[in-house]
């Protein structure tokens, strides 16, 4: 990749490989086909669970029940601290008239309960709506060390702690596999190019006797790899497409709860962010391989 | 001008392959390098090259410090080498044309006018009617000379030519010195090693004998066995 006098020379060069090595080259595109498959599988996998979680957090409240003897400039100023925290969506102060209030409106029947006793018993409270629920477990921590103010904060844990584990799991079950996707990819890659590398190893000895820079020899085959990986991501993505555009509204249809999304937008985000990981990963193999050969000549 | 001082080249066996060398060879000089094998002609030849770079010792080629060039230079100061190989390193599946617009493309330097330099290179050599040829259609002289050609066609300061006539018969190998001393006359550096014992009696050149890593001799014209 010397300039762009040299680019049509290189990028002939790469052609001409690929065809000398049809056999090898098929095999590795297919193989970074699968590989990617389950790649863009898991983007999809990922984003689902994200949007379950999202959706989930939405709904769950928490609630922080205040003291009696909470100043209303304290109250104010927590509810002034919460409303500017990002990660939470909605805060709704309640007075203890208002829990009083909402105790005759929503149990009409005892109702009587109160008039009995004299003093209300309700505290006062705020209640959070998340933006991001994960969040939420810390600032219910938080909002439990002010124990001048706050009384007692109650939060769905169980809920909310198992789905962040869930997908904290499927987050490190997800990296993990990814990390290997790259590696196999890279790998596949990396051996199809050292055998384009080792049946043109006397041309690139003699490259290198009549001067050409690493950038000239390593040129056509990184852009072999790319293609590869280009390739491969292609037939990956035409899977993606396909895939989802059959059996996707199947799966809203039986498990209608599950926020997948089916919407072309998504797909072909999915299918280009795949194709880019493709080539960028061909092109990486290739590079290492090279990198290889030439280290060990001079 | 080629400078070795005091070269020591060790391959790690135990035995130096060069073992204290100091030549000058200025410029526009015809050096034969003879000596038997092992002697150190081809270790000479690669550190010209900077393929392989001396143990101890420093070698100047036109002022520059091999020994001290990093990787990335190397491309740059190849460009001022031609290299000819006994094994003459020529790509099979490429026309002679063809071998060398790839030297003119690796060096980048293939434009408008290089039809025409790969002409001239195939005259000069007495090959301008097989530029269409395969290498395996051609005789070993031929593609030796198909070898001298691609060297020219970047016009190199130096030529360095490694048993260029070892695997030639003897008209063949005569031709090809004869081409050597061509573009020597035309004011290129170029340097011989060989076996040729013949053609280096005939020619009385410079010859710089080599043995066990050593300058046994260096006669300003001389045979292959001095006296």
């Amino acid at each position: 990749m010397a300039n762009l006098r040299t680019f049509p020379y290189v990028l002939k060069s790469a052609f001409g490989s690929i065809w000398r090595n049809l056999e090898g080259t098929t095999y590795a595109v297919l193989t970074t086909a699968v590989m990617l498959l389950m790649f863009g599988g898991f983007l999809v996998v990922n984003d689902t669970l994200d949007r379950m979680i999202d959706a989930l957090g939405r709904r769950t409240n928490m609630v922080a029940y205040l003291t009696d003897n909470a100043l209303p400039s304290d109250t104010a100023e927590l509810v002034t601290v919460l409303q500017n925290d990002p990660n939470v969506g909605q805060v709704t102060f309640i007075s203890r008239d208002d829990a009083a209030a909402k105790f005759r409106d929503t149990l009409d029947e005892l109702a009587e309960i109160l008039d009995v006793i004299e003093n209300n018993p309700f505290p006062a409270s705020i209640e959070v709506r998340m933006n991001d629920p994960e969040a939420i477990l810390a600032l219910a921590d938080e909002l439990r060390s002010r124990t001048d103010i706050v009384e007692e904060v109650l939060v769905r844990d169980d809920v909310v702690s198992r789905l962040l584990y869930i997908s904290q799991l499927v987050r490190l079950a997800g990296g993990v596999l990814l990390i290997s996707i790259g590696l196999v990819t890279i790998f596949v890659i990396q051996n199809t190019i050292r055998l384009a590398v080792f049946s043109r190893r006397d041309e690139i000895e003699i490259m290198k006797l009549i001067g050409a820079t690493d950038w000239f020899v390593r040129g056509p085959f990184v852009i072999e790899g790319a293609i590869i990986g280009f390739l491969g991501s292609a037939i990956a993505s035409a899977v993606l497409v396909t895939g989802f555009a059959r059996v996707g509204p199947r799966i809203e249809s039986v498990i209608s709860f599950l926020p997948i999304q089916t919407g072309a937008a998504f797909v072909s985000n999915v299918s280009v962010f795949t194709m880019v990981v493709g080539v960028l990963l061909g092109a990486a193999g290739s590079y290492l391989s090279v990198r290889r050969h030439l280290a060990s000549i001079e | 001008m080629i400078v070795f001082q005091e070269v020591v080249k060790s391959y790690g066996s135990g035995v130096n392959a060069l073992d204290g060398v100091s030549i000058q060879i200025p410029e526009r000089d015809f050096v034969f390098l003879v000596g038997s094998s092992g002697a150190g002609k081809t270790t000479v030849i690669r550190l010209i090259n900077c393929d392989q770079r001396p143990t101890s010792g420093a070698i100047f080629v036109d002022g520059i410090n091999t020994g001290r060039l990093g990787r990335k230079d190397i491309p740059m100061f190849r460009r001022k080498i031609g290299v000819v190989h006994q094994d003459f390193k020529l790509l099979a599946d490429r026309t002679v044309e063809e071998n060398i617009a790839f030297a003119l493309r690796v060096v980048d330097d293939y434009g408008l006018n290089s039809k025409e330099r790969i002409h001239e290179a195939l005259e000069t050599v007495g090959l301008d009617r097989r530029s269409n040829s395969y290498p395996e259609q051609l005789s070993g002289g031929e593609r030796q000379r198909v070898a001298v050609a691609r060297c020219l066609v970047t016009n190199p300061a130096i030529v360095v030519a490694d048993e260029p006539t070892g695997n030639l018969d003897p008209d063949s190998g005569r031709e090809t010195m004869n081409l050597l001393v061509r573009i020597n006359a035309a004011g290129t550096t170029v340097i011989v090693a060989t076996h040729n014992q013949a053609l280096v009696d005939t020619m009385q050149r410079r010859v710089i004998a080599l043995e066990n890593g050593q300058v046994m001799r260096d006669e300003r014209a001389g045979g292959y066995v001095g006296g």
